[in-house]
């Protein structure tokens, strides 16, 4: 049989007996995000500001366990509590940020700003990502935000602003992810493996990654 | 079911095996003049052997080429559920009115949901089904149970690693697949191989030509057995047969007198009883294991936010509720498996039926069990 159908024929073979059912599957949550890219008062790049939205389950179970109200809201030693909480949990994955200037990646320092609140059953989480040095914003820039593990799922909501000096002459655009043949073969190997398990290439939450392209200069606008 | 006389004959001082008359009386269904060893690939029974490898595989060619969306529509639904299921639970913690009903009917739905994807209690009851002689009903009842089993492992497992072990929702979770994953995995191995060790015996004692012997007793045990058969006409001293002794009496005692050579001299070979000792209480014990230790993670999760929220009640009944919606569907599997089953005439009596039920018996056992070592090799 062709590689192909293999792969397609032991995803199934294996689910039929291995799956206890899709709730075990990878992704296991779901985060829509909001966000924009803040300039400083130079223009130049200063931030990337996030607002993670966990899906109502998560939501749920989080409360559940913090003994927060899922009906909220939050006090606000709560809210630093879980705050604290999910910057510190998402640290070994940069914050679920991949940035890139010109092609070469801009690396990020530790959150500020970080703040949790729980609206209607549904729990948000948001930071600013502060570049480790300002970008000069004369390249494009890429964004991709999800979990390497993908443990969860990162969807925007809408395509992020441009907040600042010299906002105006920037623009954004997202390229949602679209599933094609290939990654739904992955998506279907991934729904088999449980919770607490890593699947065997480590970043391959990318796979699956909408892509932020924001881009500043007189050619824009 | 009566001895042809006419074809007794005498071999060397030693009674031939003796051909049965057609189908008679309540039970049906034995007949047959044994086929010569060796010669059971008759047409008739090529030309069926064909029609069901050919129906095998295009169910299975239909599950492979709707697999994908199949599996992102159980997704789909799967998540959609979990949703409602958090806003119903949250209506319970708030005290609205009806919210427990609302919250079980979610449940419900969600197993519904949940079991209508890909999942190993389909497989196991669906191979079971389709190769024993129980009734569609019991194979159904059975499914039913290991669901509801499912349910309550899924109260032990929560309940007893958040109260007793100060686990998360989901580390009890993990626990449960780190545990309870591959016993459910070996146990499937296990009803396997007790179903291809059943086809392999009956297709032995099939082309030995002992299965002309067949006595017709493998019959669903729902009904009173208030009636008597009269075996001393076989030839072998069956008197000892007493059904009003009930199901376990019944089939204790015919394992007795199936054993092989009895007093008379008779040969019975491999019987077709011993042969489908799956369908014993050992074989459905593995069956409710292989299905019902592994507790579902949804319910798991579920029964972790109840515990927290201090909802142990409402909990326990969110997974048995879940548990239901998942039965039904397995329930409905079994149905389907046993109707395909009788759609093949595979419980018929005849000669080729029986060799023919032989094979499907020896190719789902192994097609199981194969798949159970496939999953262990891989967790290893």
């Amino acid at each position: 049989m062709a590689g192909r159908n293999g792969h397609r024929l032991a995803a199934l073979l294996a689910a039929l007996i291995a799956a206890p059912g899709l709730a075990m599957a990878h992704p296991h949550q779901f985060i829509t995000v909001t966000g924009a890219l803040l300039l400083d008062q130079a223009g130049r790049l200063d931030a990337l500001k996030v607002t993670y939205a966990m899906d109502e389950t998560e939501s749920l179970y989080i409360a559940s366990e913090f003994g927060l109200d899922p009906d909220g809201p939050l006090t606000p030693a709560q809210a630093r509590m879980v705050a604290d909480a999910y910057v510190e949990g998402y640290e070994p994955f940069g914050w679920f940020a991949e940035i890139q200037e010109g092609g070469a990646p801009a690396p990020v320092a530790r959150p500020r700003r970080s703040d949790a609140r729980m609206d209607d059953g549904v729990l948000s989480i948001d930071f600013e990502l502060p570049f480790a040095a300002p970008r000069r914003f004369t390249a494009p820039v890429e964004v991709y935000l999800y979990d390497p593990t993908y443990f969860a799922a990162i969807e925007w909501d809408a395509a992020p602003t441009i907040l600042g000096a010299g906002a105006e002459r920037c623009a954004v655009t997202l390229d949602r992810f679209v599933p094609d043949a290939a990654a739904d073969r992955l998506l279907q190997a991934l729904a088999l493996i449980p919770p607490d398990e890593t699947p065997d290439d480590p970043t391959v939450g990318r796979r699956f990654a909408d892509k932020v392209e924001a881009r500043c200069g007189d050619g824009v606008g | 079911m009566a001895l042809d006389e006419t074809n007794r004959t005498s071999t060397g001082g030693r009674e031939a095996v003796p051909s049965l008359t057609p189908p008679q009386g309540a039970h049906g269904a034995v007949r047959a003049t044994a086929p010569a060893p060796g010669r059971i690939w008759t047409g008739r029974f090529m030309r069926r052997l064909v029609v069901l490898i050919g129906v095998a595989a295009s169910l299975f060619w239909a599950l492979f080429a709707f697999w994908p969306e199949i599996a992102t529509w159980a997704a789909d639904a799967q998540r959609q559920m979990q949703t409602e299921l958090a806003r119903a639970v949250r209506a319970v913690r708030a005290g609205d009115p009806g919210a427990v009903s609302l919250l079980l009917g979610v449940c419900f739905l969600y197993g519904l949901a949940h079991a209508a994807g890909p999942g190993h209690g389909k497989l196991v009851i669906g191979g079971a089904a389709a190769t024993s002689r129980r009734t569609a009903w019991r194979m159904a009842r059975l499914g039913f149970a290991a669901s509801l089993t499912q349910g309550v492992s899924a109260i032990l497992l929560a309940y007893g690693a958040l109260g007793l072990l100060s686990m998360t929702g989901r580390q009890a979770a993990a626990a449960g697949e780190a545990v309870l994953a591959p016993l459910s995995i070996a146990a499937i191995g296990l009803v396997g191989l007790w179903i291809a060790w059943g086809g392999g015996r009956l297709f032995l004692a099939q082309m030995r030509g002992g299965a002309a012997h067949h006595h017709d007793h493998d019959h669903d045990h729902d009904h009173d057995h208030d009636h008597d058969h009269d075996h001393s006409r076989h030839g072998c001293g069956h008197d000892h047969h007493n059904h009003n002794s009930g199901a376990q009496g019944h089939r204790r005692q015919h394992a007795q007198s199936s054993s092989g050579a009895c007093a008379s001299g008779c040969r019975h070979g491999p019987s077709a009883e011993e042969a489908e000792s799956a369908e014993g209480w050992l074989g459905a014990m593995a069956l409710i294991l292989s299905i019902g230790a592994r507790p579902c993670s949804g319910a798991v999760i579920v029964l972790a936010i109840a515990w927290n929220f201090g909802l142990y009640v409402v909990g326990a009944l969110a997974s048995l509720a879940i548990s239901l919606g998942v039965g039904l569907v397995v329930a409905a599997v079994a149905l389907g498996a046993s109707a395909l089953r009788d759609a093949g005439a595979l419980r018929a009596r005849d000669e080729d039926s029986l060799r023919l039920f032989a094979l499907v018996k020896l190719a789902a056992g192994l097609t199981l069990a194969g798949i159970s070592a496939a999953v262990v090799a891989s967790m290893v």
